[in-house]
């Protein structure tokens, strides 16, 4: 029987930079909106053309698409905070709990398997006119926290049955103790990447449940709710369609780069 | 095999009974839903039967739903398994180009997608109709409104099992991948074998979990392309806080995706040596 060495630290990976760039801009620009915004809450004239002032036009009451986006990618990103965050606290705990007390598993979760059951759930609460931040939490957390005990059982199971953490918990170092120097240091970048792609799904999750109506209502703003309030003047106004859309997506993608970055796989997801 | 079978079986009948318990406790004992007049077991019962102690049309909701998710199982099975191939037969660029439009469709929002679509080959090269939906009694006609949303709501699914296919393909043991080679096959040749081998038998239960996500993710498409499905109906029902219309749709959506989920898992039955040779024994 060989023994494992140590694993060495490896360098940034550029996906890392990338996605974390990209993302970081993306969230930059929705949190200056609580300061400033082009054209603040003033009324124009409703779904006026796009121009070199107005960059996607104005919205069917008048306000200006840009202004709207970054207030709406702010409160997307706020939601879909939240919801990985609850997720994390409630879901990494468990899993470790579970890794360490029971059996290795072969069981796994990918983070888009969270999409159905948020819709489900979105569906029951909203139906039972709960309020919409409610109902978008539920919607996020529930599945996340499954999804990230699952993930994260998965994750650590093999990294605390390791021949160099056998190793040191016979040498006589306490469970925690040996867990602090020999599994976090390889379990943390992995539970970094589960956060950010949990944080992804959760903008897709709201983006997806709010154009159904079962999310943020006017007045308030989101990119879902942009979606759906543009989706009956597509035809003559498709920016408002297609900037929002990117927007939820490409920081979706943007997350899950880094996430695949930071899990340090050679060949993608 | 018999393990397997009941196993499936258990879990679809504990699924549909698992959620009509949860959305009568939810959704009957508040109060709120309508037919409080008759006694509890006979509105539990008539959850199962449609009886949402309303008229409704959940059935003929359903006729549009449920060939739509069955028409964009096929796309996503089609364009995911051979992009899925391809990119585990031809490595290098081909899977390199194949990861990244995978990864790029996996994370589209169908609905969004359907929006693109529809702008695309509706708005602005006028092919196939934006919205709306021709009855079954003019079948080219309702295959051609069905298209466009089926495309959308398969594609990403498309891409997702394309990243697993492509995922299991590559995950061959290298010891196996010797034995091979000293039987006299090349290595490529020998991974390649292996890599289906190993691919194949989780296909089934790939597919079964696509078909669940597609018949319940449906209801955003639906109501992009303003096609009288059972998902948007549930949408309506959940906005005006119709209770009993709203249990309903959700316990019928529930059951045919698990139904559909049982059936496509049996199929595994057909395609898993180990499986068989269970039996045989």
């Amino acid at each position: 029987m060989t023994l494992e060495a140590a694993p060495v630290r490896p360098g940034i990976d550029p996906r890392i930079v990338l996605g974390a760039t990209l993302a970081v801009i993306i969230a930059f620009l929705a949190l200056v909106s609580l300061a400033w915004t082009p054209h603040g809450a003033a009324s124009l004239t409703p779904l006026a053309e796009p121009d070199a002032i107005h960059w996607i036009g104005t919205d069917a009451i008048g306000r200006d698409g840009t202004s709207v986006l970054m207030t709406a990618t702010l409160t997307t990103l706020l939601l879909a905070v939240f919801g990985t965050l609850a997720s994390l606290f409630v879901g990494i705990p468990v899993g470790a709990a579970l890794a360490v007390r029971l059996p290795p598993s072969r069981r796994t979760a990918h983070v888009t398997s969270m999409l159905p059951p948020a819709l489900l759930i979105g569906m029951l609460v909203s139906g039972l006119a709960a309020p919409a931040n409610l109902t978008l939490f539920l919607a996020i957390a529930l599945p996340g926290t499954v999804v990230a005990a699952t993930i994260t059982r998965r994750v650590l199971a093999p990294l605390w049955h390791r021949d160099y953490v056998t190793a040191a918990r016979l040498a006589g170092l306490r469970p925690l103790a040996a867990a602090q120097r020999h599994v976090l240091p390889r379990l943390l970048p992995q539970l970094g990447a589960l956060g950010l792609e949990l944080l992804a799904i959760a903008i897709l999750i709201e983006v997806s449940l709010s154009f159904a109506g079962l999310g943020v209502l006017p007045p308030g703003t989101s990119l879902g709710l942009m979606l759906r309030e543009a989706q009956q003047f597509m035809a003559i106004r498709p920016l408002l369609i297609l900037v929002p859309g990117a927007v939820a997506v490409v920081t979706a993608l943007a997350l899950m780069l880094a996430a695949t970055g930071l899990r340090g796989a050679r060949h993608g997801a | 095999m018999r393990d397997y079978i009941l196993t499936r079986l258990a879990l679809a009948v504990g699924a549909v009974l698992g959620a009509a318990a949860l959305l009568f406790l939810l959704l009957d004992i508040l109060p709120g839903a309508g037919g409080t007049d008759r006694p509890a077991w006979v509105r539990f019962l008539g959850l199962f039967t449609g009886d949402t102690g309303a008229p409704n049309t959940l059935g003929e909701r359903l006729a549009v739903t449920l060939p739509l998710a069955l028409l964009a199982l096929v796309i996503a099975g089609a364009v995911g398994t051979g992009l899925g191939l391809a990119a585990g037969r031809y490595r290098g660029m081909v899977d390199g180009l194949v990861r990244a439009l995978s990864g790029v469709l996996a994370l589209l929002p169908p609905f969004w997608l359907g929006m693109l679509l529809a702008l695309l080959f509706a708005a602005l090269l006028k092919l196939l109709p934006a919205s709306g939906f021709v009855p079954w009694s003019n079948l080219p006609g309702a295959l051609a409104s069905l298209l466009l949303p089926a495309l959308a709501l398969g594609l990403p699914y498309a891409g997702q099992l394309a990243l697993r296919i492509r995922r299991d393909l590559g995950s061959v043991a290298e010891d196996d991948v010797q034995r091979l080679r000293a039987q006299g096959v090349a290595a490529s040749a020998a991974r390649w074998k292996l890599g289906l081998a190993g691919a194949l038998p989780e296909l089934p239960q790939a597919m079964a979990r696509i078909f669940g996500a597609l018949l319940i993710g449906a209801a955003l498409v639906e109501s992009v392309f303003f096609l009288p499905g059972l998902g948007r109906q549930i949408l309506g029902a959940a906005e005006q806080h119709d209770l009993g219309l709203l249990r309903g749709g959700l316990l019928l959506l529930i059951m045919v995706a698990a139904c559909g989920m049982l059936l496509l898992a049996l199929l595994r039955v057909l395609v898993d040596p180990a499986l068989r040779a269970e039996w045989r024994r």
